[in-house]
């Protein structure tokens, strides 16, 4: 609930700055943006086709796997930095 | 209720078998002779003694020893079983009609009824023979050159030999003949019958009493056809005795079966009236498509046969929330496809242990669903589809489901006992799911707040789009399951129109490819097996590497350092 509630705030907030900011910030062209969207598209329906010839619950394992250990070593990164930061002060 | 069972069979049961008893008395007890029959046979009287009446039957025997009348030979005695009458009159008597037989009292009834016919016969070289039967008042008949007559309405012999002599026939014997009948329950049978020639009789007469309706024979019985009539009448006895022991086990059985099925209709009832009966919640009407499916590319039905069934369209309230449970464990994949109206929205994969959800939130404003599943061993799955958040135990769809009202009681003492034994886990669990809700945002509300956010950053120009194609690559990765390798082969035309008038030549229309329909590297083959085998032990192999420099990159100084 608080967080959720944090986030709408922020959401809110994003949503003010948006409607002060935003108009400033111009879009993509429409044929540039369905290029990237189609691109998307081919990205997702390819990693698909090619899932057909892999035992696809184990690569996902894999991945899975990898993912949380750049995460675990990101988080450890961050946590010996904030904590030697206080022990060189 | 077995008590109740008990004496209603012993109501029924008692009056059958007084029956049984009473009809076994009437048969042998009450055994009664309706006919005499005159037997002329051999001395041995034997054989018939058992099979004769009984002390009670009178007969009477005539010796006609003119054609005037008949003097009585026998009268009046008392007939014992296998008497034997010989007199020696009859043996010599030289007349050709001498002998004549009456009955007139059985055991069954007073009077037995008699016609007394007369059996005449002529000369067969006389003239008058051809039209022996024109001038008489009865039938005639042709038998071993002897002509036999019937006189119907004659009373006496001398009147019936006057007769003849009369219209200048030549008699040679003349016989008269008592039919003893009597009008029974089925029909009227005649048992006797005396027939003589001329000329002299030898033999013993043994009277025997018969039943009538087995006898049913004019003609004159012999030893041994006395004695199979006999046996036949025993074996008829025997066999009705049998069929009706049949007919009253038969109904015995079948009082005792309709008792049964009474006392369980009662029971039943009984019962009915214990229960508490509701439509069942099941939702989730099981009617598999086999052959056709969603494509997990665009959710286009197709055909083919990499999948084992999937279901119709189930229209859902898209304001509601559903749960579905399987109680098939084997491992299969389940699919849930999402449409609204036309359009396809996209697909949510679960494996078979799952308890799926059906939500607004996953795709909006759906209006239906269709399942599919994919590699079902053994049984197919039994499905409960529920409204809530719940998964509820099965229940068949579209019927009643009722309770015992004691079970129901049961369970609801069973409930509150637990519901107090699990109060403080209870309360601890609450509080927990109270932290939870607290702190951790629940899906429905991060689709909700997904969707505000793209919202948002639409506002935001080229940076938003770029993060929204970046959030929707990151989700459709995440949602990939594995696929069937399809693609669409778009139309290869080659265009010669106008062109020396040639037209276009289509090569090929668009159509969906299906690496998985393939006959020879499609889903559970060898060929497609191998592959999978060789790539996972190749990123496996990878992955080992990985790890190892990983761990390497660890232990080294320089990764300490930095």
């Amino acid at each position: 609930m608080i967080i959720t509630a944090l986030l709408r705030l922020i959401l809110f907030i994003l949503n003010v700055l948006s409607g002060i900011f935003g108009g400033l910030i111009p879009s993509l062209p429409n044929v540039v943006f369905e290029l990237m969207v189609t691109f998307v598209d081919y990205v997702t329906d390819g990693i698909e086709f090619i899932s057909y010839f892999f035992y696809w619950p184990i690569l996902v394992s894999i991945i899975s796997i990898i993912i949380a250990w750049y995460a675990f070593v990101l988080i450890k990164n961050v946590v010996m930095k904030v904590i030697g930061h206080f022990l060189a002060n | 209720m077995e008590k109740l069972h008990n004496a209603i069979k012993i109501i029924f049961i008692i009056p059958i078998y007084l029956f049984i008893f009473g009809f076994l008395f009437f048969v042998f007890g009450l055994s009664r002779v309706d006919a005499l029959v005159l037997y002329t046979g051999d001395n041995n009287t034997q054989d018939y003694v058992s099979y004769g009446f009984n002390g009670t039957t009178r007969g009477y025997i005539y010796n006609c020893s003119s054609t005037n009348s008949c003097s009585t030979l026998s009268s009046g005695s008392t007939m014992g079983n296998g008497m034997v009458y010989t007199d020696s009159s009859l043996t010599n008597d030289t007349n050709g009609l001498r002998f004549d037989f009456l009955v007139n009292q059985s055991l069954y009834k007073n009077t037995l009824y008699s016609i007394r016919s007369f059996y005449c016969t002529e000369n067969p070289f006389t003239p008058k023979a051809y039209s022996w039967s024109g001038v008489n008042q009865g039938s005639s008949m042709n038998k071993n050159n002897t002509y036999y007559t019937l006189y119907k309405s004659e009373t006496s012999m001398s009147s019936v030999i006057g007769s003849l002599d009369t219209g200048g026939y030549f008699v040679d014997s003349c016989y008269s003949v008592y039919q003893v009948f009597e009008p029974s329950v089925t029909s009227a049978y005649y048992g006797l019958q005396i027939a003589t020639e001329s000329g002299s009789i030898s033999g013993r007469y043994v009277f025997l009493g018969y039943d009538l309706e087995v006898i049913g024979a004019t003609d004159g019985l012999t030893q041994s056809q006395v004695q199979d009539v006999v046996q036949e009448s025993a074996n008829e006895i025997n066999n009705n005795i049998d069929e009706m022991t049949d007919t009253i086990d038969q109904g015995l059985d079948n009082v005792i079966d309709n008792q049964d099925k009474n006392n369980q209709e009662l029971q039943d009832t009984i019962d009915k009236g214990l229960q508490t009966c509701r439509d069942s919640l099941n939702l989730f009407n099981n009617k598999w498509t086999k052959g056709q499916a969603p494509s997990i590319s665009n959710g286009q039905l197709i055909n083919g046969n990499n999948f084992s069934m999937s279901t119709d369209t189930i229209y859902l309230d898209n304001t509601k929330s559903y749960t579905l449970k399987s109680d098939n464990s084997t491992n299969y994949q389940f699919y849930v496809f999402y449409y609204n109206n036309n359009e396809y929205l996209g697909y949510k994969n679960y494996n078979s242990t799952s308890t799926i959800y059906i939500r607004n939130s996953y795709f909006p404003g759906f209006t239906h669903v269709i399942f599919r599943i994919d590699g079902v061993q053994g049984d197919y799955p039994l499905f409960m589809l529920n409204e809530g958040n719940s998964a509820l135990s099965y229940e068949p769809f579209g019927e009643k489901v009722c309770k015992s009202k004691l079970d129901e009681a049961e369970e609801t003492r069973k409930g509150i006992l637990q519901t107090i034994r699990e109060l403080p886990q209870t309360l601890i669990n609450l509080f927990l799911d109270m932290l939870k809700s607290l702190f951790i945002p629940s899906e429905e509300d991060l689709n909700e707040i997904i969707e505000e956010s793209t919202s948002v950053t639409e506002n935001f120009g080229f940076v938003g789009q770029s993060y929204s194609l970046v959030v929707d690559l990151f989700t459709s990765m995440v949602h990939v399951q594995q696929g069937n390798a399809c693609t669409t082969l778009p139309e290869l035309t080659l265009k010669f129109g106008g062109i020396l008038n040639m037209q276009d030549y289509t090569l090929w229309q668009e159509r969906n490819v299906c690496v998985s329909d393939n006959e020879w590297f499609g889903n559970e083959t060898p060929q497609i097996n191998i592959v999978r085998t060789i790539l996972t032990i190749g990123l496996v192999a990878n992955f080992i590497s990985f790890a190892i420099s990983q761990i390497h990159e660890i232990l080294s100084k320089e990764d300490t350092k930095s």
